[in-house]
C-alpha cells in the first residue's frame, strides 16, 4: 500500500513584516488570515538555437517579480497596506526613498526545519487594491512588484 | 472638551519626532492603575529623598558625601525594588503604555506597538525613549487617578532619570 505524504502550512506559522522608514513596520502574517504569493517575472535559461540545430543555452539573472497580498480587510495589516499605498501614490519627496519598501518573510520550518528568510527589496505597489463592500469578510489584494529577491 | 490626545516631541537617535499619547479606556486605566500603586508607587518612595537637589553652596566634600550616600541608599535597595516588579508585569506595563502612543512619519501616524511588535525601527531599541514614552502614557493616563498634582511629583522622580528633550 503506498505511503500518505502530507504537509502542513499556515500563515500563522510564519512571520511576515513590510517596513518603510516613512511608513513604519507592521507584521502581515498578524492577520491571522490571507496569502501572500510571489513569483519571478523573468526566465532563468533561455536557448538560442542556430540554423544547423547548435543550441547555447544561455543563463541569465533575474531577481525581480511580482507578487499579490491578499489580506483580511480591515486588520491592522490592511490599515497599514492601504496607507502604504496612498502614501507611494502622492509621495513628492526625493524619489530614492520610494524604492527603500523590504517585504521579509520568515518560515521556521522551511529548508527541513532550520528556518529559511526571503527578503524582497525594492518593493512597490503595481497598482491601487480593488475596492469592495460586501456582507461577509473577504480579502483586500494588493498586487506589488518587487526589484530583487533574496533567499537564505 | 475631554483632552483624550496629547502631542509632544523628543530627539531621538538626533532626530527631533513627534508622539503622540492616546487616553486608555477606562478599563484599561483602572487595571494599569492598580498596578502602579501596587509597585510603582512603593519604589520612589523608597527612594526619599534620593532625589532631591544638591544644595549648590556647600562645599565639594560634602557634595560628594551626600552622593554616596545616596548611592549607597539606592544600590543597597535596588534588588528588592527590582524584584517587587516581575519581567512579565513589567512588560504587561511597557507594551500597555507604549499600544497607545503614535509617532509622526512622512506617511500619517504610526503606532509605536502594534500587539507585541514595534511599529517603528528606531524606537525598537532605544531604551530611552521607550522610557520617556512609557513615562508620559502613565502621566497622562493616571494623572486623574492620583488627583493630579500627586501622581505628577512621584513620575518626577522617573523623568529625573531620562536625559532632557
Amino acid at each position: 500500500m503506498a505511503k500518505q505524504n502530507f504537509s502542513y502550512y499556515s500563515l500563522l506559522d510564519i512571520v511576515s513584516t513590510m517596513n518603510h522608514p516613512d511608513v513604519g513596520k507592521c507584521c502581515l502574517s498578524d492577520a491571522g488570515g490571507g496569502q501572500i504569493t510571489f513569483s519571478s517575472a523573468g526566465d532563468m535559461f533561455s536557448n538560442t538555437k542556430t540554423a544547423t540545430g547548435y543550441v547555447t543555452i544561455n543563463r541569465m539573472r533575474s531577481e525581480d517579480g511580482t507578487g499579490q497580498l491578499e489580506i483580511p480587510v480591515n486588520t491592522q495589516a490592511d490599515v497599514y497596506l492601504l496607507k502604504w499605498v496612498a502614501f507611494m501614490k502622492n509621495r513628492k519627496t526625493k524619489t530614492a526613498r520610494t524604492v527603500l519598501t523590504t517585504l521579509t518573510i520568515f518560515d521556521p520550518l522551511g529548508n527541513n526545519g532550520k528556518g529559511k528568510t526571503i527578503t524582497l527589496k525594492g518593493v512597490v505597489p503595481q497598482k491601487e487594491a480593488d475596492i469592495n463592500y460586501q456582507q461577509t469578510a473577504g480579502n483586500r489584494t494588493y498586487p506589488i512588484l518587487y526589484a530583487e529577491k533574496i533567499e537564505k | 472638551m475631554r483632552e483624550i490626545t496629547k502631542e509632544i516631541k523628543f530627539d531621538v537617535d538626533g532626530r527631533e519626532m513627534t508622539f503622540q499619547i492616546r487616553k486608555f479606556d477606562v478599563l484599561k486605566a483602572t487595571y494599569v492603575a492598580k498596578l502602579a500603586i501596587e509597585k510603582i508607587v512603593p519604589i520612589f518612595t523608597t527612594l526619599e529623598g534620593v532625589m532631591t537637589p544638591i544644595p549648590k553652596d556647600i562645599k565639594k566634600e560634602e557634595i560628594d558625601a551626600i552622593v554616596k550616600e545616596r548611592t549607597a541608599k539606592v544600590m543597597d535597595n535596588l534588588p528588592s525594588l527590582l524584584s517587587k516588579l516581575t519581567e512579565d508585569e513589567l512588560n504587561f506595563l511597557m507594551k500597555r503604555c507604549l499600544q497607545h502612543v503614535d509617532v509622526l512619519l512622512p506617511a500619517g501616524w504610526q503606532p509605536v506597538m502594534i500587539g507585541d511588535k514595534f511599529g517603528v525601527d528606531e524606537l525598537e531599541y532605544d531604551e530611552w525613549a521607550a522610557l520617556r514614552l512609557f513615562y508620559e502614557v502613565l502621566e497622562f493616563n493616571l494623572g486623574s487617578f492620583f488627583g493630579g498634582k500627586n501622581l505628577s511629583s512621584i513620575l518626577n522622580r522617573l523623568n529625573s532619570f531620562l536625559p532632557s528633550a
